[in-house]
């Protein structure tokens, strides 16, 4: 640091111009003033909040902060997603009073009923219908050529 | 309202230990004001800002070059400070933690403000002209003195505005304000090694940007 390029003498004497910087007349009075009534006003009574206390405020952690609230955008926008792409089934629509009938409620008319239970019967007439016939002891099944049958689960065989 | 340093160089009297200066040794000392304001003693804090408000005006001025900025900057770190006034422990001086606070809003404002730096510079005091140091510097360089100190004050500030914010610190607080290396350190955060070699190469880029006016 000996060179005549380290030797800052002449630079010290420059910087001693900014020592003579002076505000405007009364600006210390006024500087002093400013922060009397700023003490006494809401800037002074203001208290901390619990979040400022914490560490998190907002005038000092501005990346934190914009990381977090990205951050909370992005697991919104997955849930959105993923509520997207595992939609139900489009459910049923309601069931009315006027859209069902019970054919055997004993207060409906009987001819209203018996339409009903007419109308169901010729939709598929037995003598047009290609289902197989249903035997009692699945012997006579035609598609049933291992003979197996149907028991009632307390079905006790006599010894 | 006394203002004992009216009059005098905006940086403070170089080599005035902070808060056993002339100020301190004229009232209570930092601490029991420092007591006294954390327990709602307004009147104590005002005699805190009387005795500090010069001194970190005049830090965040030659940060910032431009007396609006540090007027409010200033007034802030005030603010701020009264505010965290409860957790002021006492382990480091009340001087040096309100220079914290100050440096650290500055730095904070001066990375927002990046490209946007316009400078509002104070007028230099009529004192400046019977420097001998600077009457010597200047008639050396030019015959016409009173035109050659305000054109050197805003190419030295110029200067200033071009190194990096802890630079520009190193040098406003020691070679403007006149503070020790330790004390700088202990603002700072840092070694007085750290604060020796940013001093060096801040004056180093100083030296590089003014050359013209250094010959």
């Amino acid at each position: 640091m000996g060179s005549s390029s380290d030797d800052f003498t002449a630079l010290r004497a420059l910087l001693k111009v900014k020592r003579y910087e002076q505000p405007p007349p009364r600006y210390w009075d006024d500087l002093a003033d400013g922060i009397h009534s700023r003490l006494r006003g809401p800037d002074g009574l203001r208290r901390k909040s619990l979040f400022s206390l914490l560490g998190f405020d907002f005038a000092f952690r501005p990346a934190l902060f914009y990381g977090l609230g990205v951050a909370c955008c992005c697991v919104a926008l997955y849930a959105g997603m993923a509520m997207l792409v595992r939609q139900p089934a489009p459910a049923a629509p309601p069931m009315t009073a006027s859209s069902t009938v019970n054919a055997f409620d004993p207060a409906l008319p009987a001819e209203s009923s018996a339409h009903l239970l007419i109308s169901d019967a010729e939709a598929t007439p037995v003598s047009s219908s290609t289902n197989p016939l249903m035997s009692t002891d699945g012997s006579s099944l035609p598609m049933n050529p291992y003979k197996v049958r149907a028991v009632p689960v307390n079905y006790q065989p006599k010894p | 309202m006394s203002n004992p340093a009216r009059g005098k160089p905006a940086g403070g009297p170089p080599g005035k230990e902070p808060g056993k200066g002339r100020d301190a040794a004229e009232g209570p000392d930092d601490l029991s004001l420092v007591r006294r304001s954390q327990q709602g003693d307004l009147r104590a804090y005002d005699d805190l800002v009387r005795r500090y408000h010069e001194r970190i005006y005049a830090t965040v001025y030659h940060m910032t070059a431009n007396h609006e900025d540090a007027n409010d900057l200033a007034q802030e770190t005030f603010i701020k400070a009264y505010q965290a006034l409860r957790t002021f422990k006492g382990d480091a001086s009340f001087y040096t933690w309100l220079y914290r606070i100050a440096v650290n809003k500055t730095i904070n404002f001066l990375k927002q403000r990046r490209n946007k730096a316009a400078m509002s510079l104070n007028d230099l005091d009529f004192n400046a002209e019977h420097d001998p140091d600077l009457v010597a510097f200047v008639s050396d360089k030019t015959p016409r003195r009173d035109a050659a100190l305000s054109e050197l004050q805003e190419k030295l500030n110029s200067a200033m505005l071009k190194l990096s914010e802890t630079h520009r610190l190193v040098v406003a607080l020691h070679d403007v304000q006149g503070l020790s290396h330790e004390q700088i350190g202990e603002i700072m955060d840092c070694n007085v090694g750290t604060v020796r070699s940013r001093l060096f190469y801040a004056r180093q880029q100083l030296q590089g940007l003014l050359a013209d006016y250094l010959k």
